[in-house]
């Protein structure tokens, strides 16, 4: 009995030995892991050399399914079919954004030879470590519609600048209110790092018109299908007699604002700026029952980030470290890509095409050598 | 009235009703007659989407793929009507079918294989929320017809139409449980399985069944959330996880089966509905929603704990071989008995 006793202790030191030697085992490889990861990082201009066309394979990577990316995989093929390789439109199957599915899809795509990536960060800081490991095996990538924070191994941001863009709407509105009157803002998910940015245009759009614009209440969190609907009819109901106009900077809560006021005429004095172009916000528009909504630049995104990318690959371009970026949140390496308003007077000619702003897309790719230097 | 007042959800529905009157009182929007029909809206959807989690909850299982039923339903609808050109009747009938067949999928699986529903409808619940994503490539259905849009953004005053339907749901399921044999076989499983199985009532029957209705529970709250947004988006469902269990067990739905109050889970939603309301109407931020979902959750839920204490122990003394039926264990002979439990 006592020789089985002292052999299961023997046993248990034994297990103990290796667990602790295998935990600093560990503890050393990851050390010495990131030790060299950060010695063969490169720098952001970094020379790459040149891919021959056959081989270059560019990903375009969205957060996950949402109606908002639909046109990079028209950007894809077009860009696909220009340049003469491979540009996937590959969507991780996560409709929550989750980080790690898609580090995992962006695994997968490495494996499979894919050497270029454009990415919407599912987290501003938890998508680093991936930007780490590509840029550790001379994979370029660029954020792309969403920026990771500073310092991010991206090689720049290419999004919309949602602050400005906001700025922009508030100030719209607020002329078209006269000047003067109280609004109310609809918004997303606190937790996204735009939802902040696109309050912050607001409080400056309201700010800018010295106290005679009020912006009474910001109702967040609602950028579902589910969400919407009874929020935006709630606000309504409380405070509508009292707004002079209404504004979203997201996809949900301008559809059901525009439905809300599609079949609530009593609520028709408000006038609402909205977001995006669902076909519910667009026939709203045509109608004149709100007053107009926000576009972006979701194609042209796409275009910029597969034609620079494989400038990249191609030509063994690389981004210049001295290249006019603009600082916007937490990244110093913004490039805009675009917004405008779209009235009423200009609904039927943009309700049934794709979010795409074609001047903004031929300026920014008129400036490229601004940008990358090319051998 | 007795009965009504010794339900778990009787209080909460005395608080809501008081706490109404108050904030009427201090803020005389909220007793509008829009934000009364607001209120019901949303109530009427909660209310079909709690069934449908309930059904399965009576048999005590659970279905995290009420979301992903709805999503995959939501798309069949708008594809049906917008691209095939089915008559609106027929691509919602179509829908329903899907519903129904999405549900027999879950119930065989979890039948036939004896593994968790937890399990089983996590997969289920993201394949068809995969498929619809596939499908659309996104991209949301607009064509919705008028049919539609009038029944989800149509109200007489503060009555929204959405009540007829979940009325009529909230009815049909509580009528099913307390007089047909199926739904009485369903609490008996629920209840006490060894106990029903011994009455020779079918556990495998019971799972399907309740699987099935939940399946075509979720494609009712799809349909009707297509006409409150005028529009079909594989997204719908996405956010419907905690809802779906919130308002059965605010309801007194037992987690353990066996008890599925169908008026409970309409009440529910009402008090849900409202405090969604109530926190915009105040100005309060929109995360404390969430918060007072999980506090009225964790509160029904002990609540049910303290009324079965309070109640003797009916159901504990039916968990355990005992000498007597007890209550669950007379519903098992019920069901078994053809025509006993008929009205």
């Amino acid at each position: 009995m006592q020789q089985r006793v002292n052999r299961q202790r023997w046993r248990a030191k034994q297990a103990l030995a290796l667990a602790a030697s295998l935990s600093v085992g560990a503890l050393c490889v990851g050390t010495a892991a990131s030790a060299s990861t950060a010695a063969k990082a490169p720098a952001r201009a970094r020379t790459h050399a040149k891919v021959p066309k056959s081989k270059i394979k560019i990903a375009l990577i969205p957060g996950g399914p949402n109606v908002y990316f639909a046109p990079w995989a028209a950007a894809a093929k077009a860009e696909s079919k220009a340049l003469g390789v491979t540009v996937s439109y590959v969507v991780p199957p996560t409709p929550t954004f989750d980080p790690s599915v898609e580090i995992s899809t962006v695994d997968s795509l490495v494996a499979k030879g894919y050497n270029a990536f454009a990415i919407f960060p599912d987290g501003e800081a938890s998508i680093i470590p991936l930007y780490t490991r590509l840029k550790a095996r001379g994979i370029p990538v660029i954020d792309l519609a969403g920026c990771t924070s500073d310092p991010t191994p991206a090689l720049f941001c290419f999004a919309t600048n949602v602050e400005a863009s906001a700025k922009y709407e508030t100030q719209v509105l607020t002329k078209a209110m006269g000047g003067k009157g109280k609004i109310a803002f609809l918004t997303g998910l606190l937790t996204d790092a735009n939802t902040a940015l696109r309050e912050a245009g607001v409080k400056q759009g309201v700010a800018a018109s010295h106290g005679k614009v009020k912006l009474v209440q910001v109702v967040s969190n609602i950028d579902s299908p589910s969400a919407a609907p009874p929020a935006v009819e709630s606000l309504l109901a409380s405070k509508g007699s009292q707004l002079t106009g209404m504004l979203s900077t997201d996809y949900y809560p301008s559809v059901a604002a525009a439905s809300v006021l599609t079949k609530n005429t009593q609520f028709r004095h408000i006038l609402f700026i909205g977001q995006d172009n669902d076909p519910t916000v667009m026939k709203a528009l045509e109608k004149g029952y709100i007053y107009g909504t926000m576009w972006q630049n979701s194609y042209g995104q796409g275009v910029v980030a597969a034609q620079w990318l494989y400038k990249m690959l191609a030509n063994g371009c690389t981004v210049k470290a001295k290249a006019p970026f603009t600082k916007v949140g937490k990244t110093s390496h913004f490039i805009n890509s675009g917004y405008f308003f779209v009235g009423r007077k200009d609904a039927a000619k943009y309700a049934k095409g794709m979010e795409n702003i074609p001047a903004t897309t031929k300026q920014v790719l008129g400036e490229t050598s601004k940008f990358l230097s090319c051998p | 009235m007795n009965r009504v007042l010794r339900t778990q959800w009787a209080p909460l529905l005395a608080a809501t009703i008081v706490a109404g009157i108050v904030l009427s009182l201090a803020t005389k929007q909220f007793g509008s007659s829009f934000n009364v029909y607001t209120i019901l809206q949303t109530a009427a959807v909660y209310t079909v989407i709690g069934l449908s989690q309930m059904m399965v909850l009576a048999v005590a299982d659970m279905s995290l793929a009420v979301g992903g039923i709805a999503s995959l339903v939501t798309i069949a609808t708008g594809n049906l009507y917008q691209v095939q050109h089915w008559p609106i009747g027929a691509a919602i009938a179509g829908s329903l079918a899907l519903g129904l067949a999405c549900g027999l999928v879950n119930g065989a699986i979890i039948a036939t294989t004896k593994l968790s529903g937890f399990i089983v409808t996590l997969a289920t619940g993201t394949a068809f929320t995969g498929i619809a994503y596939g499908i659309t490539s996104s991209i949301p259905y607009s064509n919705i017809a008028s049919v539609l849009t009038n029944l989800g953004q149509g109200r007489a005053a503060f009555f929204s139409y959405l009540l007829l339907p979940a009325i009529a749901m909230t009815l049909a399921v509580g009528a099913g449980f307390r007089w047909l044999p199926i739904g009485r076989s369903l609490l008996a499983v629920g209840g006490n399985k060894d106990a029903a199985v011994l009455s020779g009532l079918s556990e495998k029957r019971a799972i399907v069944t309740a699987h099935a209705v939940s399946g075509v529970l979720a494609a009712v709250a799809a349909v009707l959330y297509i006409g409150v947004l005028q529009s079909a988006t594989p997204a719908t469902g996405s956010d419907w996880l905690i809802i779906s269990f919130a308002v059965p067990i605010i309801g007194g739905t037992a987690l353990v089966g066996g008890e599925a109050p169908a008026s409970g889970c309409f009440v529910a939603a009402i008090v849900l509905s409202a405090i969604n309301d109530a926190l915009i109407v105040l100005n309060v931020n929109t995360e404390a929603v969430q918060m007072a979902e999980g506090l009225l959750i964790f509160a029904a839920v002990i609540a049910g704990k303290l009324g079965q204490s309070v109640r003797g122990g009916t159901r504990r003394s039916v968990g355990r071989p005992s000498t007597g039926p007890g209550r669950l264990g007379q519903i098992a002979q019920d069901a078994a008995t053809p025509g006993l439990g008929m009205p």
